[in-house]
């Protein structure tokens, strides 16, 4: 009996099986309020695969309101597929903590929004105690207390607790089975390359911000594309392509932060050549960055913007975020299994199998020119600029926008070889 | 034990025989065996329910094992009896068996068989498999049964499970059916004894997904709670906040309204409501309405009865003025206003949230809140002064003069105009300018063609580049032997995907299925595919009616269809026609232009076509059809009837005099063509053997018209040359009874065609098209269409009508791109006409936001370039809502944006407005005009309102006859407010 008979296998899909990695989430206590202690404390608790607690802050949230919208946010976005209908799954940020900032990030269940929360220790008092990304527990408890806190509630934030609170918790220890989805791994990497090209397009205040949320097409969101516009103040979407505009793909991808917009001293809005938006709200809680994929319908995990980079040199995984508001690079070393990231790269994949069955001719000795001969078909692939041209329909779809077909990927790793 | 015994004790359908004859067998043994015991159970599943013969078969086979196939359980028939599946816990892999669901009926003494078996077998395995179970069921619900956990930790046959993957497990059996069922006691019940349940899990029940508290969900899960509380088994208290904190999280809204449900049937005492105070204080900042209104109700209870005091819970108003409906920030403007009539002395705790209100949305929320501030206003000081000037900006214009007539009042702040943050004095104009109309490039070379025909096949939304690609295609012919192995995969796509089929995921000239298979050989023979040449044209006609099409069965010449035959007429209703016309006009006429460039291309004949447009949205430049002419000339190839007809169409109005001039060297028939059509003089003599059809088109694209006697000297139609063909009819039809969302308005056509049109076959074609305009899906193909006849559009836009109004309550635009109609409103030589200005009103009344985007934009840009009029917008209107179906409310809403672009826009959009009330106040040239309207609020309060919002940030006065009009109308409540306000 194979799996898929009818008696045994009653429509057991598992939506992630292919590509997702199981992973579980073990905490030794609940992320949420602790009401032992004698101040309002939100504890949040910490877990990497080596079984590592750390803990990394303490300190009294100086804009409450203000912190707690943008880790429900975060929250939101985590557990949230723009593209599809499918239920959430519960996902938890990753935090990195230095000892002037502590960055919650994570993608979104669809893997086409980035998001990611920089709390500044100088919005606290108190501070730092341990540097290192782990994974922070945003199960049920933790968002209804942050649902809870108000403008005006004295909130001490602890991200972790120590060993001698660890070994005496009388706390349950909580433990989450999820699949991890593949691509959301993957996207760690490509959106620190997509940030990097971002340049800061408009910036508006806070009236101008909610005015343009106002705009925004309630129902289903339009298929395509709207430009944002800003001139003497005014802020508008229109559907007609601007120069000084900035292109919105997906309007509820935005929609979702409007908890924000009350709390933020503006919005800038970021994006670069192919459409990736970047939006980012400052408060005084701290900065929160969104950041969009060119369309929703596609993930960074499918940008391939590494894929150049990959086929030529050998892999290696960035242990460095970036942050596009201070243009500075940030050390992280993401508490996931890597050793599949190779795998995930199926583009590269089918170039390398093309180099193995001799699929790859050069057309002429002097030019960039090849044919790639697959068993079903023929492409012509040239260079002009040393930017690769195709013939082939996914080069036709997408351009290099997402990184080289495997084709280009294929001559260029036959060019490669050769020099 | 051997196979044999084994076959015997799973047919003899006792649990416990497969229990002994499975004892103390190794685990070698078992894996022995495993495939076989398997691959015979799934037999007797299989062949049980086979033919005759087979089951002849199975028969003896079972005879063989002293059995009565008779007496085979009724379960096999649709897959494994429930002994078997005892059986297959003993000899199947523990992976195996963590794939199959657990939720069948097999009775209790089934699953402590298969446990037993299992804790002889390998122990070690029971916990792993049960978290496997579980994990699989949080993913896809029902694959385990949850009355079977309970039931397996009540029998000690596992531990107890923990963590929400068996959560979700238990709550799932709010949905089963609870009956005792092969004795398994499958009754929640026994959750009263679970003390894991009690003391932790039920605190958990509101923090996942689930239908516990579902309305549809049985009530079981809810009466065990509610018996709970009575035997005091779990902390009422503490449950009561787990439920109140689950209303902030972020559950689908059909579980928080089953949640709040509960918890107003809980019925709290008032000492207990005193201790969920402050959680009602933070629910109001719930972005469900319905959450925030049980938690100001309650609050209020507890004020009204004054368990607390008002001013306890004052500062948790806030929020509450966050949620953009209405409904819960009147009531808590309303109570404010109560208790600080009854206590004065609370109003400055109170002005912060009356403060927030004002950046409510909602126009009636802000009113309500300047009213509250005015009669405080002797309390109010300079702060709260400061505090509402800056709100001043955002705030409706109906309300602003009143928000800064009291910021006057209170304090002497120095007078800065805040009627908005930004620039929208009248003289300032906003608009973008409307975009030129850009000359385009020619492709110039095979390489470049290459490229763009790549592209284009599988994304293009643009006509134009359809356009320049075909006629890159004629000028330059197929690409030269050099290049055949680079387009060689173009025209293998175009051989693989040059069927009727669509091709999946693809967006470009692929996706036309109407024009598909004459294209598709074009850019095959262009991309240098010979094999396709001699193919024969495989035009289909039924294939071509699966796309809602029907064409003659040759293109060439065209004949003229016989309507009446080849249209569908049906009774949709009893005593209405409806006649459903499927053809495509506009997609002959492209299929009668690629005709002849095919053959020009087997020829080996190059030449420009002479319809390509020279200029963005579809113009031709007059000196540039002069120049190609000129090249048909020296080629001595005859000129393409329908190719001239339309370049003529395209003709743009600029340099028509100096092209003419330049056109000495054509021949006679062509100059007289083109004397007609660039408003030139008629030369002399008798009109050109050319036809009658290039003249008649020639007319109609005159800027200046023939004369009657010029008219009558060369044989044409007036009413053609004019333009006023076709006569549309508007008729708005009731909603149809039984056909959901469907809405008729029909135009149609006068289809008395003068005699001599039905002789001429192109211009019969492009006079059909006249009357009723269909098309396929593809936007550029929408696009290409304005081009048919863009002097006069009538037709293109009752097309858009058409089909707009079938959609008006579907949002989505995946397969209906009528966004690609609008692209024509832009076009700076249109002036727009009554069924554009209709298709607009559609779009504004529609749910699709990509038509409703553009349609703004489009009003947006042609507003202030006076290309569209008040009056042919109104008579728009007037006309779409004597139907009954349109929304009013999302109309004013979507027509807000288009008034919010700029003062000019806002001017029109009054007007437009002001015309539409009168015409609803007094009924003129139509019989059907709903004076009731206007005594439904619901229905065009917004709209009132709206035009009050106008008036109040504009220069537009509302005219007299209005006023008067609407003094007549009887309204009651708000309606009578609103038109109270425009008086």
């Amino acid at each position: 009996m194979t799996r898929h008979d009818p008696p045994w296998d009653c429509g057991i899909t598992n939506r992630f099986s292919v590509n997702a990695i199981p992973f579980t989430y073990r905490y030794p206590y609940p992320s949420g309020f602790n009401a032992s202690r004698a101040q309002a404390t939100l504890e949040t608790a910490t877990f990497d695969p080596q079984a590592l607690h750390p803990y990394f802050f303490s300190g009294v949230s100086l804009a409450p309101r203000s912190f707690a919208q943008m880790l429900l946010l975060l929250s939101k976005v985590v557990r949230t597929h723009f593209h599809l209908h499918l239920p959430p799954d519960y996902l938890d940020p990753v935090i990195t903590a230095s000892p002037a900032t502590l960055r919650l990030e994570g993608f979104s269940a669809c893997c086409g929004v980035y998001a990611r929360a920089d709390l500044p220790t100088d919005a606290f008092e108190g501070g730092t105690l341990a540097s290192g990304t782990t994974n922070v527990d945003f199960g049920p408890a933790m968002q209804s207390a942050l649902n809870r806190i108000g403008d005006t509630d004295e909130i001490v934030w602890r991200v972790g607790r120590d060993e001698v609170e660890l070994s005496t918790s009388s706390d349950s220890i909580i433990e989450r089975k999820v699949k991890l989805p593949a691509r959301w791994v993957k996207c760690f990497t490509e959106v620190q390359t997509i940030q990097k090209r971002l340049k800061p397009r408009l910036k508006l205040s806070r009236d101008q911000s909610v005015k343009l949320f106002k705009l925004l097409p309630k129902g289903k969101p339009p298929k395509r594309p709207l430009t944002i516009t800003e001139s003497r103040g005014r802020v508008g979407l229109s559907t007609r392509p601007s120069s000084e505009g900035v292109r919105l793909s997906g309007v509820h991808r935005l929609a979702v932060a409007e908890p924000l917009l009350r709390s933020s001293d503006y919005l800038r809005i970021w994006n670069d050549e192919a459409d990736n938006t970047g939006w980012e709200w400052s408060g005084p809680a701290g900065r929160f960055f969104l950041l969009h994929s060119p369309q929703p319908y596609r993930a960074f995990s499918g940008e391939g913007q590494n894929l150049l980079e990959f086929a030529t040199t050998p892999w290696a995984i960035s242990n460095s975020g970036f942050d596009v508001v201070e243009q500075s690079d940030f050390m992280r070393s993401l508490p996931f299994d890597l050793d599949r990231m190779e795998r995930m790269q199926s583009r590269l994949k089918s170039a390398r199998r093309l180099l193995d069955i001799g699929g790859v001719e050069r057309a002429d000795e002097k030019t960039d020119e090849f044919h790639i001969h697959s068993s079903n078909s023929s492409q012509y692939v040239r260079f002009v600029d040393g930017e690769g041209i195709c013939s082939c329909k996914w080069y036709a779809r997408h351009k290099n926008e997402r990184g080289p077909c495997k084709h280009i990927l294929a001559a260029l790793l036959f060019g490669e070889s050769q020099s | 034990m051997d196979l044999l015994s084994i076959k015997k004790a799973v047919l003899s359908n006792k649990p416990q025989n497969v229990v002994r004859v499975f004892e103390g067998m190794p685990e070698k043994d078992r894996k022995a065996i495993a495939k076989e015991l398997l691959a015979w159970l799934e037999r007797v599943h299989r062949d049980c329910t086979a033919g005759a013969r087979v089951q002849g078969q199975l028969r003896e086979d079972l005879r063989e094992l002293d059995f009565d196939m008779d007496k085979l359980d009724e379960s096999y028939r649709y897959g494994f009896s429930p002994v078997a599946r005892v059986a297959l816990f003993a000899t199947q892999p523990m992976g195996e068996l963590a794939t199959h669901d657990w939720t069948y009926d097999d009775g209790e003494a089934c699953i402590e068989a298969a446990f037993a078996i299992l804790a002889e077998r390998a122990p070690h395995w029971i916990d792993d498999l049960v978290s496997k179970w579980l994990d699989n069921n949080s993913r896809t619900p029902g694959v385990v049964d949850g009355a079977l956990i309970l039931a397996g930790v009540e029998r000690d046959l596992f531990k107890q499970p923990e963590g929400q993957a068996y959560l979700e497990c238990v709550a799932g059996m709010a949905d089963e059916d609870f009956k005792e069922s092969k004795g398994i006691k499958r009754d929640i019940a026994t959750l009263e004894s679970n003390d894991s349940f009690l003391d932790r899990d039920v605190f958990h029940l509101t923090t996942f997904t689930n239908t516990i508290f579902h309305g549809h969900s049985k009530s079981a899960y809810r009466s065990l709670l509610k018996r709970l509380f009575v035997k005091k088994k779990i902390d009422r208290t503490k449950f009561l906040e787990s439920l109140l904190s689950g209303l902030l999280l972020d559950h689908k809204k059909n579980q928080l309204q089953g949640m709040t449900r509960f918890f107003e049937e809980l019925k709290l005492a008032e000492e207990e409501s005193k201790q969920m105070a402050v959680e009602y204080g933070r629910l109001l900042a719930s972005p469900h309405s319905f959450v925030a209104s049980m938690a100001l109700k309650r609050l209020q209870d507890l004020v009204d009865s004054r368990t607390i005091a008002f001013t306890d819970c004052v500062n948790t108003l806030n929020p509450a003025f966050e949620n953009p409906a209405k409904g819960n920030a009147n009531k808590i403007l309303t109570w404010i206003n109560k208790q600080t009539k009854a206590d004065g002395s609370i109003i400055p705790r109170a002005v912060e949230p009356v403060l927030s209100a004002l950046g409510h949305p909602e126009v009636d929320v802000q009113k309500k809140a300047v009213k509250l501030l005015s009669t405080w206003k002797k309390r109010l000081h300079r702060d709260h002064a400061a505090m509402m000037r800056d709100v001043a900006s955002s705030v409706s214009a109906t309300v602003r003069k009143s928000l800064l007539e009291l910021t006057d009042e209170i304090g002497d702040l120095p007078q800065v105009l805040t009627k908005s943050a930004t620039d929208t004095s009248p003289e300032v104009d906003d608009t973008p300018a409307p975009q030129p109309c850009r000359r385009l490039v020619p492709i110039a070379t095979h390489e470049e063609l290459i490229d763009r025909v790549s592209a284009a096949l599988e994304v293009t939304e643009s006509g134009i580049e359809a356009e320049q690609i075909l006629e890159a295609i004629s000028r330059l012919g197929p690409v030269p032997a050099a290049l055949e192995s680079r387009a060689a995969p173009i025209s293998k796509r175009a051989a693989e995907e040059c069927g009727w089929s669509m091709v999946p995921g693809c967006r470009g000239l692929a996706d036309a299925p109407d024009a598909k298979p004459r294209m598709w050989r074009v850019i095959a023979i262009a991309m240098g595919m010979k094999e396709l040449v001699h193919l024969e044209h495989d035009f289909d006609e039924d294939e071509a009616a699966d796309f809602g099409m029907s064409y003659p069965p040759q293109m060439v010449p065209i004949p003229l269809p016989d309507y009446e035959a080849d249209g569908e007429y049906s009774e949709r209703s009893p005593g209405y026609a409806y006649r459903s016309i499927n053809y495509a006009w506009h997609s002959r006429i492209l299929w009668q232009r690629l005709e002849p460039l095919e053959r020009r291309l087997l020829e080996g004949t190059l030449l420009p076509l002479l319809a390509s447009p020279t200029h963005d949205r579809g113009w031709i430049e007059p000196s540039a059809l002069i120049d190609r002419l000129r090249q048909w000339q020296s080629a001595n190839v005859t000129i393409d009837t329908c190719d001239m007809a339309l370049a003529l169409m395209r003709l743009r109005t600029e340099g028509r005099t100096a092209a003419l001039k330049s056109a000495k060297d054509l021949g006679a028939d062509v100059k007289w063509v083109l004397a007609v059509a660039l408003d030139g003089k008629l030369p002399k003599g008798t009109p050109p053997e050319i036809g009658t059809t290039l003249l008649q088109v020639a007319a109609r694209v005159r800027t200046v018209p023939l004369s009657k006697a010029e008219e009558e000297r060369i044989g044409i139609d007036a009413d053609y040359a004019s333009g006023e063909l076709p006569k549309l009819q508007w008729r708005m039809n009731q909603k149809i009874e039984k056909l959901k969302q469907t809405h008729d308005l029909v135009m149609q056509a006068d289809w008395n065609s003068p005699p001599w049109m039905s002789e001429d076959p192109v211009l019969s074609e492009l006079h059909r098209y006249k009357h009723v305009h269909l098309h396929s899906a593809s936007s550029w193909r929408l696009e290409m269409d304005a081009w048919n006849d863009p002097y006069h559009r009538e037709a293109y836009f009752a097309g858009a009508m058409r089909r707009l109004v079938d959609r008006v309550e579907n949002g989505s635009s995946n397969s209906a791109p009528y966004h690609a109609y609008f692209e024509a409103l832009f076009d700076d030589q249109f002036q727009w006409s009554l069924t554009a200005c209709g298709a607009v009103v559609l779009a504004l009344l529609g749910k699709d936001n990509d038509v409703l985007a553009v349609a703004t934009d489009a009003m947006n840009e042609a507003i202030p370039a006076t290309r569209v009029t008040p009056e042919i917008m109104t008579d728009a209107m007037v006309r779409v809502f004597i139907a009954p179906w349109p929304r009013a409310a999302r109309f004013a809403e979507n027509l807000a944006r288009v008034a919010e672009a700029g003062p000019k826009q806002q001017q029109f959009v009054a007007q437009c407005l002001a015309g539409l009330i009168q015409a609803w106040c007094e009924p003129t040239e139509f019989k059907r005009v709903q004076t009731k309207r206007l005594e439904k609020p619901a229905d065009c309060l917004k709209l009132i309102e709206l035009l009050n919002e106008c008036v109040a940030d504009s220069e537009f006065e509302v005219p007299p006859s209005l006023l008067q009009s609407i003094s007549k109308v009887k309204a009651k409540g708000k309606i009578a407010s609103a038109l109270a306000a425009m008086a």
